[in-house]
C-alpha cells in the first residue's frame, strides 16, 4: 500500500524508520527535489507549552504571593482569586491596607505612637480610598500635635472621598481646632468644589459658618461681616449666634454682642454653645452678676458638659466672699469627674493660668507627674498662674527651674518667658523675645493675633503693642 | 632655717630663673627634634612648633609638661608627643593617610597590648581604649574624628598611644602607689560612659514608677529624683496616693492622705536621705572624695570594685566585664553584715541603663523585689515639688483624700466611680 494518496503533495514521508526517531517538539520529513530530509518543528505543541508554562509559573507565583500575605504576613481576607486575577488586585491592596489600619490602631492602644501613625500611613498609602484609615490617621497627627500633617492627610483624602460627609465634616473639625483657617477656605472654596462638592451652596449652615469663622480669623471682621451678608438668613440660626457676636465683640459692638447672645439664648435655651459663649461674653464684658447666674443655669442644664463647670468656676473666680465655697465644690467636682481625662485637665490649668489660680495649677502638676510621669505641659501653666497672680519672683525661679534642663518644651511657650523677664524687670530681654516672636509669627498672623491677646489677657499691653506693631 | 620676706622673695627668683633655664634647654632640645621633622618648613618652624607644643603641653598635660620641665621626659616619649603634635597641625608637616577598616577601639586595644602597666586582660585594655577614645575626643576633635573614620595611619595611632600609655602610667605614679586604685579608674570610665554617658548628657531629673513586693505584698511607688540629693516617694494604693515621702536637700517630710505634712527624723529621716543619692555610688567617686579599688576578677566573672565613701560607708559594686552593667552592689551595714542589690533587666532611657529589676538580699535571704514599669528622664520636676508642702486647700494629699473619699462611696454605692464620657 503507497502512503500517498492521492491530491496530497507528494515526496512527504513521515516517520520513516530510517529517520531519527520524532519528538514532541520536532519531527523530520522528506521534501523537495531531489528529495532531502529535514527538521520540522511542531510550533503548536511548542507554543502550548510555552503557554502553559507560563502559566504555571505565574500561577505558582500568585500562589507564593498568596501564602506570603495569607500565612507569612497573616494578613486577614486577602483571597487566592483576588491575587490571581490581576484586576482584581485592588481588593489585596485595600485588604492589606485594611490590615494594616488594624494594626495601627492596636498600636495606638498600646501606646506606641511613632509606629502606630507608621503604620497608618502605609495603611493609607496601600489603600487610599480606605477613609476610616485617613481619618485616623488625620486623628493621631492630631493628637501629636502635628496640625500641618492632620490637615494634609484629609486634604489628600479629597481626591478620592470628596463626596464622603465624614471627611467633609472632618476637614471642618480638624481645620477649626487646629487654627488652620487658610487651608479650610481653600478646601471649602476650591479643592472641594473642583470635585463637585459644593458644601457652601448646600443646606447645612454649618460649613458656612466654619467659612466665616476662618474669613473672622484670616480677614478680620469687616470682610467675616461682608461674607455674612451674602447668606441670607443666617442672622435668624441661633446656631450662629455665637460667631455673629464673635464678629460684632471684633468690631468693638460689645453690646451688640451681649444681645445677640441674649436673645440667642432665650430662643434656643438648650443650645450650650450659646450659654457658653453668654457667659464668656458677660464675664468679658464686666457683667460679673450677670455671668454667675448664667453659669449657675448653665450648669444646671448641662451638669457633665465640661465647659459647663469651667464656665462657671471662671465666673466665680474671685474665689472670695459667697464665690469661696460653691468655687471649691465645682473644682473638686470636676477633678474627681476628669481626673483621667488629661485634655479636660488641660483646660482646667489653661483656666487656671489665665486666672492666676496657682494653687491649681500646682495641683494638676503634681498630678499630671503622678499619673503620666511627666509635668509638662502643666509646668507652663504653672508658670503662667503665678504671673498673673503677680508673684513674679516665684515665676522667675520656676521658669528658670525648667529652663535647665527643659529649654526644648519650652519654646512654644516663649512668650510667658517674655512676660516673666518684664515683671522681673528685664525689659530688654523680654523685648528681645516679642522681637523674636515678631519674626516667627510673620507668616502667620493668626498666632500673632492670639499671642497679643494672651499677652492683653495676662496684662502686659506694652508687650502686645510692641509684637502687634507693623514690622519695619 | 626660716626665710625672711625678702630671702623668700629671693629664693622664688632663684627658683624661677633655674625653671626659665631648664625651660630653655628644653625649647632648644625640641627646636632639634622638630628641625628634623620640619626640614621641609620655612626657617623659624621649628622653633615656633617647640614654643607652641611646650603651651600645648602646658594646657593639655601638666603633669606631664612637669616632666618636660625637670628633664624627665625621655627622647622616646618626648619624640612621640612631638609627632601626635605635628600630626595634629597638618599646616606644619603633611602626612599621608591610610583608611583602616579596623574598629578603632580594636585597633587601640591592640596598641595597647604592647604597653607595660596598661591592663593585663582584654577587657582592662579595652576599657582603657575607650578611656584612649574620650581623651583624644578631649584633645583634639579632628584626630578624633580621624580615628573613628579608619583614616588615622597606624603610626598615628602607635604615637599616641604611646603618650596615652605614659599619661596613665604617670598619673597612677603621682595620684596613687595602690595598684588596684589605678586599675580600678578605666573600669570605672567605662562603666560610667556605658550606663551614664557623658556628664553634659546626664539627666538632672528622673521619675520612674514600679512595684515591690517583699513579703508576698506587692505597693505600687512613684519615685522622683533630682540632683543634688533631691527625692519624693509616692506610695500608691488603689490608684490613689496613701502616703508621700521627701526630702529637699535639708528637710525630710512625710505627709499621709488628708493630713498635714510632718517633718522626719532620726533613722527614718536617714532612710529618706540615703534613697536621695542620685547616682550610682561608682559615678563622680573621685570628685565625692571617694577611694575605689579593684578587689579581683575571678574567670569571666565581674569585675569587684570596693569603694570606701569619706563617711566610712563601704560598698562592693560588682561589673559585668562584657557589657559594663552593674550586677551587684553589697553595702556593709554597721553590724559588720553585708546588703546585698542586685540589678537585672537593664534598659536604655536615654543615655542611662536603667534596672528594671532589683532585688534586696540580707543574710542570703531575698528581702524584696522591685520591677520598674516605667522610667522618665528630667519630667520638669521643680524644686519646689520636693520641698516640704506649704498648707493648701488644693493640696495634693487632700486631692487625694477627696478622691479615696469618692472611691470609698461608689464601692459602697455598689459601682465604680463615674467615669467621663
Amino acid at each position: 500500500m503507497s502512503p500517498i494518496e492521492p491530491g496530497r503533495p507528494p515526496a512527504i514521508r513521515v516517520e520513516d524508520p530510517s529517520f531519527p526517531r520524532a519528538r514532541w517538539w520536532a519531527r523530520y520529513v522528506v521534501d523537495g527535489d531531489p528529495p532531502q530530509q529535514r527538521l520540522v518543528f511542531r510550533l503548536g505543541r511548542i507554543l502550548g507549552v510555552v503557554c502553559l508554562s507560563c502559566l504555571s509559573v505565574y500561577l505558582a507565583l500568585a500562589t507564593a504571593l498568596w501564602g506570603y500575605y495569607g500565612y507569612y504576613r497573616k494578613i486577614p481576607d486577602v483571597s487566592w482569586a483576588d491575587v490571581v486575577v490581576l484586576p482584581r488586585f485592588s481588593r489585596v491592596q485595600a485588604a492589606i491596607g485594611a490590615h494594616y489600619f488594624s494594626e495601627a490602631k492596636r498600636l495606638w492602644d498600646n501606646k506606641n505612637y511613632a509606629q502606630a501613625i507608621f503604620t497608618a500611613r502605609a495603611a493609607v498609602v496601600k489603600s487610599p480610598r480606605n477613609l476610616d484609615a485617613r481619618l485616623f490617621l488625620a486623628g493621631c497627627w492630631q493628637e501629636v500635635f502635628r496640625f500641618d500633617e492632620a490637615v494634609r492627610t484629609l486634604r489628600d483624602g479629597i481626591e478620592f472621598s470628596a463626596a464622603d460627609a465624614r471627611l467633609q465634616k472632618a476637614i471642618v473639625g480638624t481645620c477649626l481646632a487646629c487654627g488652620r483657617f487658610g487651608d479650610l477656605l481653600e478646601m471649602l472654596r476650591k479643592d472641594l468644589p473642583a470635585k463637585g462638592v459644593r458644601l457652601l451652596e448646600g443646606r447645612e449652615p454649618v460649613y458656612r459658618l466654619a467659612e466665616l469663622r476662618a474669613v473672622l480669623e484670616t480677614a478680620g471682621p469687616a470682610e467675616a461681616e461682608r461674607v455674612a451678608a451674602h447668606y441670607s438668613g443666617i442672622d435668624e440660626l441661633p446656631a450662629a449666634a455665637p460667631l455673629l457676636a464673635l464678629i460684632d465683640w471684633d468690631s468693638g459692638r460689645r453690646e451688640a454682642a451681649f444681645t445677640r447672645l441674649q436673645v440667642a439664648r432665650d430662643r434656643e435655651p438648650n443650645d450650650p454653645s450659646i450659654q457658653d459663649a453668654y457667659v464668656d461674653t458677660a464675664l468679658r464684658i464686666g457683667k460679673s452678676d450677670e455671668a454667675r447666674a448664667a453659669s449657675q443655669s448653665f450648669l444646671a442644664a448641662f451638669p457633665d458638659l465640661e465647659s459647663a463647670q469651667l464656665r462657671f468656676l471662671e465666673a466665680h473666680g474671685s474665689r472670695q466672699g459667697p464665690d469661696k465655697a460653691p468655687w471649691m465644690d465645682a473644682c473638686t467636682r470636676f477633678l474627681v469627674r476628669f481626673r483621667h481625662r488629661p485634655e479636660a485637665l488641660g483646660r482646667l490649668a489653661s483656666l487656671a493660668s489665665s486666672q492666676g489660680w496657682p494653687d491649681l495649677a500646682y495641683l494638676l502638676y503634681q498630678n499630671s507627674l503622678q499619673d503620666n510621669l511627666t509635668g509638662f505641659p502643666f509646668a507652663v501653666y504653672y508658670v503662667g498662674s503665678l504671673v498673673k497672680a503677680g508673684d513674679f519672683r516665684e515665676a522667675e525661679s520656676v521658669w528658670h527651674d525648667l529652663s535647665l534642663r527643659n529649654s526644648q518644651q519650652l519654646v512654644s511657650a516663649s512668650y510667658l518667658g517674655a512676660m516673666v523677664a518684664w515683671g522681673t524687670g528685664h525689659e530688654s530681654e523680654a523685648l528681645q523675645i516679642t522681637q523674636q516672636l515678631q519674626q516667627e509669627t510673620a507668616k502667620d498672623p493668626t498666632r500673632r493675633l492670639r499671642l497679643v491677646e494672651i499677652f492683653n489677657l495676662f496684662g502686659f499691653p506694652k508687650i502686645a503693642d510692641e509684637l502687634g506693631r507693623p514690622q519695619s | 632655717m626660716a626665710l625672711g620676706p625678702k630671702g623668700a622673695k629671693a629664693a622664688a627668683f632663684d627658683s624661677d630663673q633655674a625653671a626659665d633655664a631648664s625651660m630653655q634647654m628644653q625649647r632648644q632640645r625640641l627646636t632639634q627634634m622638630f628641625q628634623g621633622k620640619l626640614s621641609d618648613a620655612h626657617p623659624g618652624a621649628a622653633e615656633r612648633a617647640a614654643r607652641e607644643f611646650i603651651e600645648h603641653l602646658r594646657e593639655s598635660s601638666p603633669i606631664a609638661f612637669e616632666k618636660l620641665a625637670t628633664n624627665q621626659m625621655d627622647d622616646e616619649e618626648l619624640n612621640s608627643r612631638a609627632e601626635v603634635y605635628l600630626r595634629d597641625h597638618p599646616e606644619l608637616s603633611g602626612q599621608s593617610i591610610i583608611a583602616s577598616t579596623e574598629t578603632p577601639r580594636t585597633r587601640v586595644a591592640d596598641l595597647l597590648k604592647g604597653e607595660p602597666g596598661i591592663g593585663s586582660s582584654d577587657a582592662e585594655r579595652l576599657a582603657n581604649a575607650d578611656r584612649f577614645i574620650d581623651r583624644l575626643k578631649e584633645l583634639s576633635g579632628a584626630a578624633h574624628e580621624s580615628l573613628l573614620s579608619g583614616r588615622m595611619t597606624t603610626e598615628e595611632l602607635q604615637s599616641r598611644v604611646k603618650v596615652f600609655a605614659a599619661d596613665v602610667r604617670a598619673e597612677a605614679t603621682v595620684a596613687t602607689v595602690d595598684p588596684a586604685a589605678a586599675a580600678a579608674v578605666p573600669i570605672v570610665d567605662s562603666f560610667v560612659k556605658a550606663n551614664f554617658g557623658r556628664s553634659t548628657e546626664r539627666a538632672d531629673s528622673v521619675c520612674y514608677k514600679g512595684v515591690i513586693t517583699e513579703n508576698g505584698t506587692k505597693r505600687e511607688f512613684v519615685i522622683f529624683k533630682k540632683r543634688p540629693r533631691k527625692i519624693r516617694i509616692h506610695i500608691i494604693e488603689n490608684g490613689l496616693v496613701i502616703g508621700v515621702l521627701g526630702f529637699d536637700g535639708t528637710t525630710a517630710w512625710r505627709q499621709a492622705k488628708g493630713q498635714p505634712a510632718i517633718p522626719v527624723v532620726g533613722s527614718d529621716a536617714d532612710a529618706v536621705v540615703n534613697s536621695a543619692r542620685f547616682d550610682d555610688p561608682l559615678v563622680d567617686y573621685r570628685e565625692r572624695g571617694a577611694d575605689v579599688r579593684l578587689e579581683g576578677k575571678a574567670g569571666s566573672g565581674p569585675f569587684l570594685l570596693h569603694i570606701r565613701e569619706r563617711d566610712g560607708v563601704e560598698m562592693v559594686a560588682a561589673v559585668d566585664p562584657v557589657k559594663f552593667s552593674e550586677v551587684s552592689l553589697r553595702t556593709r551595714r554597721e553590724n559588720g553584715r553585708w546588703d546585698e542589690m542586685k540589678f537585672s533587666d537593664y534598659r536604655k532611657v536615654g543615655t542611662l541603663s536603667f534596672a528594671c529589676v532589683q532585688e534586696d538580699w540580707r543574710d542570703g535571704a531575698l528581702r524584696s523585689t522591685t520591677r520598674i514599669t516605667d522610667v522618665r528622664l528630667d519630667p520638669g520636676l521643680l524644686d519646689r515639688f520636693f520641698a516640704f508642702p506649704q498648707e493648701s486647700s488644693l493640696g495634693f494629699m487632700e486631692y487625694m483624700s477627696a478622691l479615696a473619699i469618692v472611691e470609698a462611696r461608689a464601692t459602697k454605692a455598689g459601682s465604680a466611680p463615674r467615669q467621663a464620657p
